[in-house]
């Protein structure tokens, strides 16, 4: 279990400020964020590698604010892997059974067998770890880190070097792998989908600031700021004011007037500002030749389709709502897509759920 | 178009011309020293005691001083380069001057300071320095080590920290990831020092000279050697005697290219 209390770290081009957040027994947390956001740093200072200026960090209760990074007994796979160029593989791998104490034929053995729960089996006797390719590469880092038996293992974007085919096999063993040996890993990454893909738990750092923690549903469904929402791609975002508020439901306006039934939430007076949106993926198009379900029979909008992108298995259509000026976008599945034969120019009706809308309170100072 | 390509040709032309003429020059300037040398000339240089001393004297001197330097430039220029030094600019600029201020100045300045009550009581209490054997070391070992910390400074420099942090993190402590990675990774780098750092002990004249003077069969380094046999007229032998540095000077830089030409310098 990892907890961190507070933590901020400051150096010169880097702030991290006031990070809290706990992750549980082999529980797997991925830190979304853009670059720049301090996510290097924080695994930086996880690993020990930079000291805080404020806060605590525990790992299984333990206090290691201040241990040296040898003695906190995690695994922390850099973004550029440093596998030591002068040493062989199977020296890689076995690299940290001295300072373990681990005999070297155990070592030996237990290189065997993590390089055949990774599938490396065949790089064993290779010499020169700079000739292999990134996804070897990778899996040679993380062998090497397995074979210390850490509880915690931090990984620091080790995807964004591979290529799809790579990724894709890496990101279904990796849960496989951290599943078996019961670690706890924080794992940071920029990409969305390997945030989802992976995370039974998402933190969003931004500017150095955690923005929210919590489960893939949360952080999708109910952005807890402004800026967590434009990360997730919630490119559907209105300012407006609330109207009149009942139990489970606002109405609102945006700024143009237009009005929009959204979900309740808490902490608000009419006349109040808001902020709402809607992810392009949760606005449908109506077919005329089906019944309304319950869940779409609130805003209810006409559209004119005005330009359309193929994003390979999906498409993105951009709207415009019929006399509001409000370009909206919206994501298709490909085969509704060819199903209802639409192109540029077509007018459709669209409907916004309301469940589908995560409203926050505007900040009245910024 | 044929103007351009005119002015790209005589472009090409004037810097090309340029570098054939300081290599000619270089050439003329081995070439002008064939005159004087003839089979008696070689054969009795090699006979020669005098010859022979100087030879053995800047051999052993500059082996034991690039020794030396390694000695103290692996661990100073590690921690010049990893470690936060206070006012780095200033105490990098202040390991930079014995290698940039003139050898004789250096060495007046040591043969001060040997004169001095400290300098007199190291003599006193370790070994003599003042024109003597000794003497000669002191006034290389000065120069040497700086550019051997400066060498080996730019060699960590050059070796990603990412590498420790990951022995770090597996468990190695500071020293242990010093020892089993990045003493490893800078061998290239480390050999390299060494062959410079043997050169330039091994072409020392200014310092050398000052402090430990220019006694035959004494304190004569190769250098030395042919200062004094000019003096003395003797050119044949001053000439066998740069013949010598020359070979030397080559085959020394040959191997250094050679060794970092493998592309050993990790980055």
């Amino acid at each position: 279990m990892i907890q961190v209390e507070n933590l901020t770290v400051a150096g010169p081009g880097f702030y991290l400020g006031d990070i809290s957040f706990r992750v549980n027994k082999a529980e797997y947390l991925i830190i979304l964020g853009p670059s720049g956001a301090g996510k290097t740093v924080l695994l930086d200072t996880l690993a020990g590698l930079k000291k805080p200026q404020k806060g605590r960090i525990l790992f299984a209760g333990r206090d290691v604010t201040r241990a040296l990074p040898e003695e906190r007994k995690i695994g922390y796979i850099q973004q550029n892997l440093a596998l030591f160029p002068h040493l062989s593989i199977m020296e890689n791998i076995t690299f940290g059974a001295r300072p373990n104490r681990i005999p070297p034929a155990r070592a030996g053995e237990r290189a065997r067998e993590l390089a055949a729960l990774l599938g490396i089996e065949h790089l064993l006797s290779r010499a020169n770890p700079l000739t292999l390719s990134g996804g070897e590469k990778q899996r040679v880092a993380l062998a090497r880190t397995l074979l210390v038996e850490p509880d915690i293992i931090l990984m620091d974007e080790p995807f964004s070097a591979l290529d799809s085919f790579t990724r894709r096999q890496l990101i279904f063993l990796l849960p496989e792998i951290f599943a078996q040996f019961q670690v706890t890993v924080i794992h940071v990454t920029h990409d969305l989908q390997e945030a989802f893909l992976l995370g039974d738990k998402i933190a969003v750092l931004m500017d150095g600031r955690l923005q929210q923690i919590g489960s893939r549903d949360e952080i999708y469904r109910r952005p807890a700021t402004l800026a967590v929402a434009r990360l997730l791609l919630n490119r559907n975002t209105f300012s407006g004011r609330v109207v009149t508020l009942s139990t489970g439901e606002i109405v609102a306006q945006n700024d143009r007037g237009l009005e929009f039934r959204l979900p309740a939430i808490h902490h608000l007076q009419p006349g109040a500002k808001i902020h709402f949106g809607i992810n392009p993926r949760e606005v449908v198009i109506i077919r005329p030749d089906r019944p309304l379900t319950p869940r779409v029979r609130s805003n209810i909008f006409p559209a004119t389709v005005r330009r359309i992108f193929d994003q390979f298995g999906s498409y993105l259509l951009f709207l415009d709502l019929a006399g509001t000026g409000i370009e909206i976008e919206l994501e298709l599945p490909g085969y509704i897509y060819h199903d209802m034969a639409i192109s540029i120019g077509n007018h459709v009706t669209v409907s916004l759920k309301k469940d589908s809308f995560w409203v926050l309170p505007v900040d009245e100072e910024g | 178009m044929g103007r351009k390509k005119i002015a790209a040709k005589a472009f090409t032309m004037a810097f090309s011309g340029l570098l054939t003429m300081v290599l000619m020059y270089i050439l003329l300037l081995l070439f002008s020293q064939v005159s004087y040398l003839n089979k008696e000339v070689i054969l009795s240089s090699l006979k020669d005691r005098e010859v022979h001393f100087a030879l053995a004297l800047s051999l052993e001197s500059a082996l034991v001083v690039a020794a030396l330097a390694l000695l103290i430039g692996i661990p100073a220029g590690y921690a010049l380069s990893r470690f936060t030094v206070p006012a780095k600019a200033v105490i990098d600029t202040i390991m930079d001057l014995p290698v940039v201020i003139s050898p004789v100045a250096l060495g007046a300045m040591l043969l001060i300071f040997f004169n001095t009550a400290p300098g007199l009581f190291f003599q006193e209490h370790f070994f003599p320095v003042v024109f003597n054997v000794t003497g000669i070391i002191v006034a290389q070992a000065t120069i040497v080590i700086f550019l051997a910390i400066r060498l080996m400074k730019s060699i960590f420099d050059a070796i990603d920290p990412a590498y420790e942090m990951a022995a770090r993190v597996l468990g190695e402590s500071r020293a242990g990831a010093f020892w089993r990675v990045t003493l490893p990774m800078a061998r290239p780098g480390i050999m390299a020092t060494f062959i410079l750092s043997w050169a330039r002990a091994l072409g020392e004249f200014g310092a050398t000279v000052t402090l430990a003077g220019a006694t035959k069969m004494k304190t004569e380094t190769l250098p030395i050697a042919i200062y004094l046999n000019l003096s003395a007229v003797k050119i044949e032998k001053a000439v066998a005697l740069v013949s010598i540095i020359v070979l030397m000077a080559f085959l020394i830089l040959l191997a250094l290219r050679l060794l970092t030409d493998k592309g050993a310098l990790y980055q």
